[in-house]
């Protein structure tokens, strides 16, 4: 194999390794994945790091040796071929080391976000307020310490929405500005739900009512505290939130809520 | 959105697929550089029966030997034919074993509390009858090499199934004959290796085959991120309760998300309540069998023509048994 070649694959490999390495230490890794399954990047960084340095061994001892057209039986091309289709074949190599470095490169290149309004897909705001629950999920007992998951569920399992009214709560999440909202005194609190990695995600959120809301920027993360009181949206009643203190807060290392 | 925030989104959901995928690949890469390295063409042609329904069922059940995804199973399938395995059971483990394997029957099981017994029973069933058919229907094909996309992948010159039309062979070996001179099989397919430099080799074949399956991974969280912006979950949830339409939803958004057959059955379950019972059934048999992931890395293995069959076929059968669930079946 073309050895220039060789030493970006290694090059790719410890690079994705250290991004790997970095996305776990920093805790980034949980904009991406479920944070049951980060110990799986930890073992993929351990894994890319060691081949890294595995293949520069390899290449370090090949050094002398450079010079001949060494035989090396992983290589999976066919050596048969003729001359023509042995450049497209080279070009494709080439290529497909484009392509494999590409995760690092978007990574490094893009800002890391985690999902936000901008991947709420114009979705009435009752159905961000529905949720599946089957009964046996563990919900927090302390209203106080409910997120707006819990919440949620809640609802979903209760008979007599009625009775949440003048009930308690503080959530965190952040600003969504629904269409659908009069957004003099009226927005969102949302969270992206997720069970594996952000291609299931599912946004949730509540209504909350608060005087000041159209000076709040979209996106930004805010703790609500208020009293439930039981509303009409798209003829379905739902509690709103009635903010009584409304502070900014930095986003959560974790942004998502795990069902 | 403007230009750079579908950038950024973008950015997110293809990150995330591929580093929820990543570690599986890498695990499928150690396993068939493992296998390389220490399983010798004869340890595996021993076990393989020669009956060649024996053969697809011994295929379906693989997966509890190599409890890999749909991400792992690739490149450990490809590793098993240049080992010999004859191609119509390595069909069926690539599509039966993303299912019938314990790690998903377990996470299956812990998903659905109180379906758990039924979906798991019926995931498997389903997962089974359409991977082991489909590998009986592709052992009619008379040179099986021919399926593979580098025939010399596959060291040998296979001895088809049917050798006269109509005759049926059931004595004619699945069994792979000798490999002919001249093919590439470097004498060390049949050899097993020391510990230490087997180990050695091992590695030094996942990181070259992390490159090779790599980019078909890659290219597939592409699309699959691409997909999750244009298509939203809105456009399909419309029609969650009839018992066709639904069904062929599931399977479509199961193809269009990727999501790993390890972890789906949690994603499942946030459709369960909506969906019908077949429909969550069809997402849960048909995605991990073949999802826009696992048909890039089947590019690499088949030949084209040979990955729309297992694309088309698989979808259809799921689609006919989750419809008939949906009609016939209470749970």
């Amino acid at each position: 194999m073309n050895i220039l070649r060789a030493w970006i694959q290694a090059a790719i490999l410890a690079a994705t390794g250290v991004y790997f390495l970095y996305l776990s230490a920093s805790g980034t890794v949980t904009h991406y994945i479920a944070e049951r399954f980060v110990w799986l990047i930890w073992f993929a960084a351990g894994m890319f790091l060691m081949l890294a340095v595995l293949s520069v061994v390899v290449l370090l001892r090949q050094l002398p040796e450079a010079a001949h057209d060494h035989h090396d039986h992983t290589h999976h091309d066919h050596d048969h071929h003729t001359s023509d289709s042995r450049l497209s074949s080279r070009l494709r190599a080439w290529a497909g080391l484009g392509i494999v470095a590409l995760p690092v490169l978007l990574g490094v290149l893009v800002p890391a976000n985690p999902l936000d309004s901008r991947a709420i897909e114009e979705q009435a705001a009752s159905e961000l307020m529905s949720i599946q629950t089957s009964d046996s999920e563990v919900i927090e007992d302390n209203p106080m310490e409910r997120s707006i998951l819990d919440w949620l569920r809640v609802f979903s399992l209760s008979t007599d929405l009625d009775g949440f009214n003048g009930q308690q709560a503080e959530v965190i999440g952040f600003v969504y500005h629904d269409p659908q909202l009069d957004r003099s005194n009226e927005f969102m609190v949302a969270r992206f739900i997720v069970s594996c990695c952000v291609a299931d995600a599912q946004p949730i959120g509540m209504v909350v009512e608060w005087p000041e809301s159209a000076s709040l920027r979209e996106d930004s993360w805010v703790r609500v505290r208020g009293v439930f009181e039981v509303r009409q949206l798209d003829g379905i009643d739902f509690p709103w939130l009635i903010a009584q203190e409304l502070t900014f807060v930095d986003q959560p290392q974790n942004p998502y809520l795990h069902p | 959105m403007n230009f750079a925030d579908t950038i950024s989104v973008f950015s997110t959901y293809f990150l995330g697929i591929f580093i929820e995928a990543v570690p599986f690949l890498l695990l499928g890469t150690l396993t068939s550089g493992l296998i390389e390295a220490f399983v010798s063409h004869d340890d595996l042609l021993r076990f393989v029966p020669r009956h060649p329904v024996l053969a697809a069922l011994f295929g379906g059940g693989m997966g509890f030997v190599f409890p890999v995804c749909e991400c792992g199973v690739v490149p450990v399938a490809r590793r098993l034919y240049r080992k010999g395995l004859p191609v119509p059971v390595g069909i069926t483990f690539l599509l039966a074993s993303p299912i019938l394997n314990p790690i998903v029957i377990a996470s299956t099981y812990a998903a659905f509390h109180e379906r758990a017994v039924q979906i798991v029973y019926w995931r498997v069933v389903i997962a089974l009858v359409v991977a082991v058919s489909i590998g009986i229907l592709f052992s009619f094909q008379m040179f099986p090499g021919r399926l593979l996309r580098d025939p010399g992948i596959a060291a040998q010159d296979y001895v088809p199934l049917v050798l006269a039309p109509g005759a049926l062979s059931i004595t004619s070996p699945l069994v792979a004959a000798q490999p002919l001179a001249g093919t590439k099989s470097n004498g060390d397919t049949s050899v097993r290796m020391a510990f230490v430099p087997g180990l050695h080799h091992a590695l030094t074949l996942a990181a070259e085959e992390f490159f090779e399956m790599g980019r078909y991974l890659i290219l597939g969280s592409v699309l699959a991120a691409s997909m999750r912006i244009i298509v939203t979950q809105n456009d399909l949830e419309g029609l969650a309760t009839n018992p066709v339409n639904s069904v062929l939803v599931m399977q479509v958004l199961a193809f269009i998300l990727s999501i790993c057959s390890t972890t789906d059955a949690f994603v499942a379950l946030g459709f369960a309540n909506t969906f019908t019972s077949g429909s969550i059934l069809g997402f849960l048999t048909f995605g991990p069998m073949i999802d826009i992931k696992s048909t890039l890395m089947f590019l690499g293995v088949f030949r084209k023509r040979v990955v729309v069959y297992l694309i088309v076929l698989p979808f259809l059968m799921t689609a006919l048994i989750a419809i008939w669930i949906n009609l016939n079946v209470r749970f």
